[in-house]
């Protein structure tokens, strides 16, 4: 991503301040790179039985058991079947002890981008996203807006009960 | 030399004083009941002591100061002058306490000041022993300096020079003692004054200046005969610290020391060094017995085990044992991999010689592979002797705290499990102690009124049954009051009014969360939390518990854990359900066979079972239970596997066997609370993942939701 970059006026980048973004459908999306681990392609997932439908299941990265959620359904979007561009973003849930990884499946990853708190604005009422609380913000300043996303509600560490009967 | 600054000795210290304290807990219950066994005390006295001389090699000096007035306290007892009794021993357990909460606070890396614990116990130490007689005659130390002075040799000899220091600081008005006192009381201050006063004793210091002269000397010794002199020397020091009665412990402590230097291992100084062994020898009928120096002969034969041998031994921290233990899973998944790869290589055409000699490589692989699981395995069990000395002094806090008399029996504390158990056994059998002593055991007045002895016990006992660890707590008191115990769950909705209960099932009720049948709360048990806990967490490491209770007898809890229960690699039995593969723990599996179609018999709307020699065994479809996929079933037959699941058995129809093989369990984390039927996910051979089953939650699962059939 950077390890060709030369000196250059954004060297003073702020971690912070960006994010690795990526598209569900038509739609932009964006994870704090702090939170990003790293990218992998779509591989083998074991699912796991009375899980609510986001959950893909788990996968065996190098050895670790981690879960794997489809960003799709988490956000309300129609499935799609995995194609090429489908990958799975490994991030960090949590934080010290807690600290958990997740990987999310997503339709595509974009760029890497920094977006000041300037370009950020509160995020407005939306009606077709499942859960509005994952979206922490709407980022301006490039071609299309991005939604920013907030990690440990997006992997369900504060998931809402599942009724495992159906 | 900064040894002070040394983390390892430091941590070194710390574990030993934490091993020394945890023995002396239950001591202090015993000496209660046998008020003037010198046994027990001299028991006491030497860990209190020796932790008095290394603490203060650390610099802590306030832990050093607690186990100095603990031991002066000890002193009075040992010599007579004050018995053993109920406000003594009380005051000793709060000084163990702080010892305990000062040690556990060094190795948090604070210092070891605590002004608000120390001041009252040192306050309260001194109150005890101010209470102590006055010297006994015959007792002056003074004397026992002069009798010492006559067995050294004559001339200007460096023991002399000792001698004289050593005299100097017991001349009255010398003896400068420092009395801690918290401002505002004056009793307490004179208290403590008077209790220092009398007890100012020498410091150990000096006997081990006394001895470094003397074995220095001996070691410049230019020709043999000045060598036995010196030698002669050293035995007279020695007999000089044990003469002076308080330091009987302190040249034990000096002796140790000796024995771990290098000279102590030519052939001679054994002798020297359990000098008191000769008196011992004899003294046990002649004289009055010195347990002190039976013991220390005892402990110098330790000592010298330690020293060579194949009793060596050393200290390994807990983390990296369980790092070694994480490769070696590890190691059993490559292991996996090989014989994965070693069936391919084995199908391919042509590879003939290739396939042998790989097959011969992995089977030695596999028999390496799985010593090192052994041994790393052996590595990791211990006694279970620091969980059983805690209760006797549990027994006795909580006894006294609700006024009854209870006596504490420990049975095969040597039985050895793996570490990790011990840990988990430590709230489980707290709680369960605490529940026979509050709920279990009747007062006094009771238990005379029903014909028993007033006192009651409470035995705890360790067993080995095969690859299983039972550990049982029992006690003689009244047993569980069903009648309560089936109100109570009534009154909480557990239990239907008045439904048919078996006397097991009532027995049952009260693992169920919520229900305590204690007349009221008190603080040691009655919050009707604890005994759902306990099983919880016993079940999750693979173990279980049971009751048995014969009213007006007593009851016993009986928790049976599997020995090693750390490891993470355990025998899978491995099924295919619902399109994919699922591990069953190979313990819980009982048979397997494949059932046609129409050996499914209908119970009437609740679900299916099976015929089993002679057995109706309800059967499900694991595929349907877990992914909600209904079997097809072929005209052949399904195969099914019959598992315990909750001390019941279940038949589990699978798409499937696939076999049984070794797997690593990984825990499952960061899923959305729901999935309480896995107790984990296994990684194969092939580097594909299988969810483990939990059988009894899958069991429960089925319960609940009805049957889904």
């Amino acid at each position: 991503m950077s390890e060709h970059a030369p000196p250059r006026s954004r060297t003073r980048r702020n971690a912070t301040d960006t994010y690795l973004t990526f598209a569900l459908g038509d739609e932009s999306f964006a994870l704090p790179i702090l939170r990003v681990r790293e990218i992998i392609g779509i591989t083998d997932i074991t699912p796991v039985p009375r899980m609510p439908a986001h959950v893909r299941g788990v996968l065996n990265l190098r050895g670790k058991v981690i879960p794997v959620i489809d960003l799709r359904r988490r956000m309300g979007f129609e499935p799609v079947p995995d194609h090429k561009r489908t990958c799975i973003v490994i991030v960090q849930t949590g934080s010290g002890a807690e600290a958990i990884l997740v990987g999310a499946v997503v339709d595509r990853v974009s760029e890497v981008r920094d977006i000041p708190p300037s370009q950020i604005e509160p995020p407005p009422q939306f009606g077709a996203i499942a859960d509005p609380g994952c979206i922490t913000g709407v980022g301006k300043g490039g071609k299309h807006v991005v939604m920013l996303l907030d990690t440990d509600r997006v992997a369900g560490r504060e998931e809402l009960p599942v009724n495992l009967k159906n | 030399m900064n040894l002070e600054q040394d983390p390892e000795l430091l941590a070194g210290f710390l574990d030993e004083a934490e091993e020394s304290l945890a023995s002396v807990g239950r001591l202090f219950v015993e000496l209660e009941r046998e008020p003037g066994e010198r046994r027990i005390i001299e028991a006491i006295f030497r860990p209190v002591h020796s932790l008095k001389g290394n603490a203060a090699f650390f610099g802590l000096m306030t832990i050093k100061r607690v186990a100095h007035e603990m031991e002066t306290l000890l002193d009075h007892v040992r010599k007579g002058r004050l018995s053993a009794d109920r406000p003594v021993i009380d005051v000793l357990l709060a000084g163990l306490d702080v010892l305990l909460a000062l040690t556990a606070k060094v190795r948090a890396g604070g210092d070891d000041e605590d002004a608000v614990a120390v001041e009252p116990l040192s306050l309260r130490l001194g109150e005890q022993a101010a209470r102590a007689a006055g010297p006994a005659p015959g007792e002056d130390p003074g004397a026992d300096l002069n009798a010492i002075e006559a067995v050294l040799p004559p001339g200007d000899h460096p023991a002399r020079a000792a001698l004289g220091r050593l005299r100097a600081r017991l001349a009255p008005g010398t003896v400068t003692v420092t009395v801690p006192v918290p401002a505002g009381q004056p009793a307490g201050r004179l208290a403590a004054l008077i209790a220092a006063a009398r007890t100012a004793t020498l410091p150990e210091d000096d006997a081990a200046v006394v001895l470094s002269e003397l074995a220095a000397l001996r070691d410049r010794a230019p020709d043999d005969p000045a060598r036995s002199l010196a030698q002669e020397c050293c035995d007279g020091a020695q007999v000089f610290i044990a003469a002076m009665g308080f330091e009987a412990a302190g040249a034990e402590f000096v002796a140790e020391r000796l024995a771990k230097m290098p000279w102590a291992a030519s052939p001679a100084p054994p002798a020297a060094v359990a000098l008191p062994a000769p008196a011992a020898a004899h003294a046990s009928e002649a004289l009055e017995p010195r347990p002190a120096a039976k013991d220390r002969s005892k402990d110098s034969e330790v000592i010298r085990k330690d020293g060579d041998g194949p009793g060596k031994s050393m200290r390994v921290a807990e983390t990296a044992i369980d790092t070694f233990l994480h490769y070696v899973g590890e190691l059993v998944v490559v292991g996996d991999m090989f014989r994965h790869l070693q069936t391919r290589v084995v199908a391919t055409p042509g590879m003939g010689t290739l396939a042998r000699e790989f097959r011969r490589a992995n089977e030695t692989f596999a028999g390496l592979s799985n010593q090192l699981q052994r041994s790393i395995m052996g590595i990791r069990r211990v006694p279970v002797k620091p969980l059983a000395q805690k209760v006797p002094r549990l027994v006795r806090d909580v006894a006294q705290a609700i006024g009854k008399e209870i006596d504490s029996v420990i049975e095969g504390e040597t039985v050895q499990v793996d570490k990790s158990l011990l840990d988990l056994l430590d709230a489980p059998l707290t709680h369960m102690v605490r529940n026979s002593v509050d709920h279990g055991i009747e007062t006094p007045e009771k238990r005379e009124a029903a014909g028993k002895p007033r006192r009651g016990t409470v035995t705890v006992s360790f067993a080995e049954a095969g690859s299983h660890v039972i550990l049982s707590v029992s006690d003689d008191g009244a047993g569980l009051n069903l009648e309560a115990i089936r109100k109570k769950g009534e009154s909480i909705g557990l239990i239907a009014p008045g439904a048919p209960l078996q006397e097991a099932d009532i027995v049952n009720l009260i693992f169920a969360s919520g229900l305590s049948t204690a007349q009221k709360v008190t603080d040691i048990s009655g919050r009707g939390v604890g005994m759902d806990v306990v099983k919880r967490a016993i079940e999750e490491a693979g173990g279980s518990i049971n009751v048995s209770t014969t009213t007006g007898k007593g009851s016993s809890f009986r928790i049976k854990m599997p020995k090693g229960v750390t490891t993470q690699i355990v025998g899978g039995y491995l099924v295919r359900a619902g399109g994919s593969t699922y591990v069953l723990p190979l313990e819980r599996v009982r048979e397997t066979f494949r059932a046609r179609p129409d050996d499914r018999q209908s119970l009437a709307g609740r679900g299916r079972c099976l015929m089993r020699r002679g057995q109706v065994v309800p059967l499900q479809e694991l595929g349907e239970v877990l992914a909600c996929r209904a079997e097809t079933w072929p005209a052949r037959g399904l195969p099914v596997v019959v598992v315990e699941a909750n001390r019941r058995q279940l038949a589990l129809a699978v798409e499937a066997v696939i076999g049984v093989q070794k797997v690593v369990i990984r825990r499952l984390a960061g899923l959305p609370p729901g999935a309480p039927m896995l107790s984990g996910a296994a990684l194969l051979g092939d580097g594909h993942l299988a969810l483990v089953l939990d059988l009894d939650q899958l069991h429960a699962a089925i319960e609940t939701t009805g049957s889904a059939a």
